[in-house]
């Protein structure tokens, strides 16, 4: 699609709005409630375990670009690395787009300051290893190996070498969460790390580790667009089951869809 | 699992993917309902239209994706159908040229007659945007660098309403760049080839008619090598992955025999 | 607007080169400048610079087609030229990040090699990779048909670099078969599902033929045929959760692209602390 014409236009607003009422109501003291998801909750574990083993933590934010699913990742590296901070515990940062590593190392730079640590910013931990899937992937097994890494973290999108990742971690015996939005990854994800965070769950992330009553907001904005959404494929399937077939050629020609979902 | 475990794992493996290597095994595929959806729209494409094959994959899945390029321009090649090879990344092209270079003389098509390669393009949307209204102002060479008015291939050929038909052969989830730029806001015909493991991400878009075929992995391969009538590296790549999926079912079984063993062992003990 | 076009026109001559100097020199002033201002400031003019490029991007969707467009051509509003352009602007901001990566990774390993800190000959082997390949690589763009430099290019590329790369792929398979191994156990009657319709979906892509076969396909017993099964299963069952997940997805990357516009996101790089 080129263009919004009126019908995207104004499902595009309507999504918003309902996010952006949300947020608002969040920030007028309304705060929502949201369930617990076990994968962002084992950060923490996570962390601790590395920290008792004296090992350090690697940290993969995905082989996407500089966007929306790797910005997420860094926050969460952020978070990983605040807490390592409190602990002394060693992270290193493996970047596969050179975009997202000068971003990566602002990251770290400022979660070793928040916590009033910034002695322990190590630049040569936050690692460009290559922008070629496999030599990436291999960088980071090696690094696994060699640096004995007592826990993994792979945020971010992934493409075939998240088995690579996975397994590679598996064998070293370290503790391991994952989460994505790419879905044909998480099978495997799924069958080789301890924690795996899927879908949307990946993008409550910053909500659901800071508490911010905005990003709450957010989330419980989400779930109404969602409900949106439901209420709609429920009338195209009810238009669709009786028969009203002129109603739904009008709205797939609204949509620009007219000739493909026939 | 233990470190021997694994290391068995591996070896029963290697054995068991290198038995129809080595002794050639081949079954005749059936053909799926994509991979017979996909041939029916390249037989559609009109004489006076283009069929693009963007090439989004690198050597590490040539195993999949090469073998799915090759029916595919083999299929266009017997039947004359015009068509141009193009990327968003620059290792795909490279890769299509050399199967459309092999395929061109077993077929008799010469270069820039029947077929042209566009090459490498950078970006994505603005890319995507600028060939929907500009083909030849978008991309203005060929691979070799060379004017793409000297190619009567290209002749017509203007606008996306030029193109009867996109294949992205892919193993990175470009199709959603495609969809959302190129095809369905110029109604342009779309099909996908992609690796095994994203075939479940495709369906969604074949139902809603948005993808009109789908070659699924080297089995898709196999099925259209079939339907072309020029079997080839599908055929053969398919009986590996086929002892491959049943080695992993066997191994999935042992597993949980062992499992099962363990777990009255530990109720035995608790027992006692 | 025509200012705007005027801005993207190619140069030529000393004309290309006064602007390039122009445009050094500009950047230069813009960051000292950047670089001087209070931490508030900075943060105010990152919220702003973020909200003025998400304004952009959200009118020249959402703005109808022709709108604006004195010209009338094809489908662009009046803010569709400058899409193009920006794409460069940004390919270019691309490209200069590329050089931080290669410094990242010459500092690490040039470091590595001159303490001669335990692993340092991979450093070694990374430098000669890294001087051979852009010397090759190079020349060999420069005299493609100079046969020694290509035979030299194809040595590199498809010999090692091709080869490497489809080998760590193809690890996968041993990868899958062993996590399979592991995964596959039956716990619960979801964990037995799982595991059939797993073996359904891997038999019913390849081999079929050799399984079931022998099935008429259109007889009334189709439906035991692999392929039958597996078709249904993806198209059904699958296809239900992927477009689940799908919808959530879309709406997860909605919100926080609205909560990164109008910086409310909080994370390392936003945080409002």
């Amino acid at each position: 699609m080129e263009h919004a014409n009126g019908v995207t236009g104004l499902l595009l607003l309507m999504l918003t709005g309902a996010l952006l009422w949300n947020i608002l109501r969040a920030r007028k003291g309304h705060e929502p409630i949201i369930r617990k998801i076990p994968g962002l909750a084992a950060i923490d574990e996570a962390v601790g375990r590395a920290t008792e083993m004296g090992r350090p933590i690697l940290f993969s934010p995905g082989l996407f670009g500089l966007d929306v699913t790797t910005l997420q990742a860094l926050s969460i590296a952020g978070h990983v690395m605040r807490l390592a901070a409190r602990y002394n515990t060693r992270v290193i940062l493996a970047v596969c787009d050179t975009q997202v590593y000068p971003v990566a190392e602002e990251v770290a730079r400022e979660a070793y300051n928040a916590e009033g640590r910034p002695e322990l910013f190590n630049p040569d931990d936050i690692r460009f290893l290559s922008d070629r899937q496999f030599a990436y992937a291999s960088g980071c097994v090696g690094i696994m190996n060699r640096e004995k890494v007592s826990g993994n973290f792979f945020f971010g999108g992934f493409f075939a070498e998240a088995l690579i990742l996975a397994e590679g971690g598996r064998e070293v015996g370290a503790i391991q969460v994952a989460g994505t939005p790419s879905t044909t990854q998480l099978p495997f994800l799924i069958a080789s790390c301890d924690y795996t965070i899927i879908g949307e769950e990946y993008y409550a992330a910053t909500a659901y580790l800071t508490r911010d009553p905005i990003l709450l907001g957010s989330l419980v904005g989400q779930d109404y667009a969602k409900i949106a959404l439901l209420i709609l494929i429920l009338a195209g399937t009810v238009m669709a089951s009786l028969g009203m077939t002129s109603w739904l050629h009008g709205l797939q020609s609204l949509l620009g869809m007219e000739g493909l979902a026939s | 699992m233990s470190f021997w475990t694994r290391r068995i794992i591996y070896i029963v493996f290697a054995v068991a993917l290198s038995i129809p290597l080595v002794t050639n095994w081949q079954v005749t595929p059936d053909i799926g309902l994509e991979a017979r959806q996909l041939y029916a729209a390249v037989e559609r494409v009109p004489a006076d239209k283009i069929i693009l094959i963007n090439q989004q994959y690198e050597a590490t899945t040539i195993a999949e994706n090469g073998p799915q390029t090759r029916a595919l321009m083999a299929h266009m090649m017997q039947r004359g159908k015009r068509f141009a090879i193009i990327g968003l990344d620059p290792v795909g092209p490279g890769l299509g040229q050399q199967i459309a270079e092999e395929l061109a003389k077993k077929y008799h098509r010469p270069y820039g007659e029947t077929w042209v390669n566009l090459g490498y393009n950078l970006g994505t949307a603005a890319i995507l945007k600028g060939l929907a209204r500009d083909i030849p102002g978008t991309v203005k060479k060929d691979i070799n660098g060379k004017p793409l008015s000297l190619f009567p291939v290209m002749k017509g050929v203007r606008t996306a309403k030029d193109v009867g038909l996109l294949i992205d052969v892919d193993s990175t989830s470009t199709y959603a760049v495609w969809l959302a730029y190129f095809t369905q806001p110029n109604q342009v015909p779309f099909a996908v080839a992609p690796t095994s493991v994203m075939v479940s991400d495709i369906y969604p878009f074949m139902n809603s008619n948005q993808v009109v075929g789908m070659l699924k992995g080297i089995a898709g391969a196999a099925q259209y090598e079939r339907l072309a009538d020029a079997p080839g590296q599908g055929y053969k790549n398919r009986m590996p992955v086929f002892m491959a999926h049943v080695t992993i079912i066997l191994l999935i079984l042992v597993g949980n025999v062992q499992e099962i063993q363990r777990r009255r062992k530990v109720d035995a003990e608790g027992a006692a | 607007m025509t200012a705007l076009r005027s801005l993207f026109t190619p140069l030529h001559g000393t004309a290309l080169v006064m602007a390039i100097i122009g445009a050094i020199l500009f950047f230069v002033l813009v960051f000292a400048g950047l670089h001087a201002l209070p931490s508030r400031a900075k943060r105010s003019l990152t919220i702003a610079a973020t909200f003025l490029a998400g304004l952009f991007y959200f009118l020249e969707f959402i703005l109808p087609n022709n709108f604006g467009n004195t010209k009338g051509v094809g489908k662009d509003n009046f803010l569709s030229p400058a899409v193009s352009p920006l794409s460069d602007f940004l390919m270019v901001v691309g490209a200069m990040a590329f050089g931080l990566g290669l410094l990242n990774l010459i500092q690490i390993h040039g470091r590595a090699l001159i303490r001669m800190r335990p692993g340092w000959h991979n450093a070694f082997i990374f430098f000669v990779g890294l001087i051979a390949m852009t010397a090759v690589g190079i020349t060999h763009g420069n005299h493609p048909t100079a046969k020694g430099w290509t035979n030299a290019y194809d040595f590199l590329f498809s010999g090692l670099y091709q080869s490497l790369a489809s080998s760590v792929f193809a690890l996968l398979a041993f990868f899958i078969a062993s996590a399979a191994f592991r995964a596959f156990r039956i716990g619960s009657v979801e964990a037995t599902l799982m595991m059939v319709t797993a073996f359904i979906v891997m038999l019913g892509n390849v081999g079929s033929e050799v399984l079931t076969g022998w099935i008429p396909p259109d007889s009334a017993f189709a439906f035991l045929r692999l392929d039958t099964m597996t078709y249904w299963i993806m198209t059904t069952v699958n296809m239900s959760a992927q477009r689940a997940l799908l919808f959530g997805i879309a709406m997860g990357e909605l919100a926080i692209a609205l909560r990164i516009w109008l910086s409310l996101e909080r994370g390392h790089f936003f945080d409002q602390d």
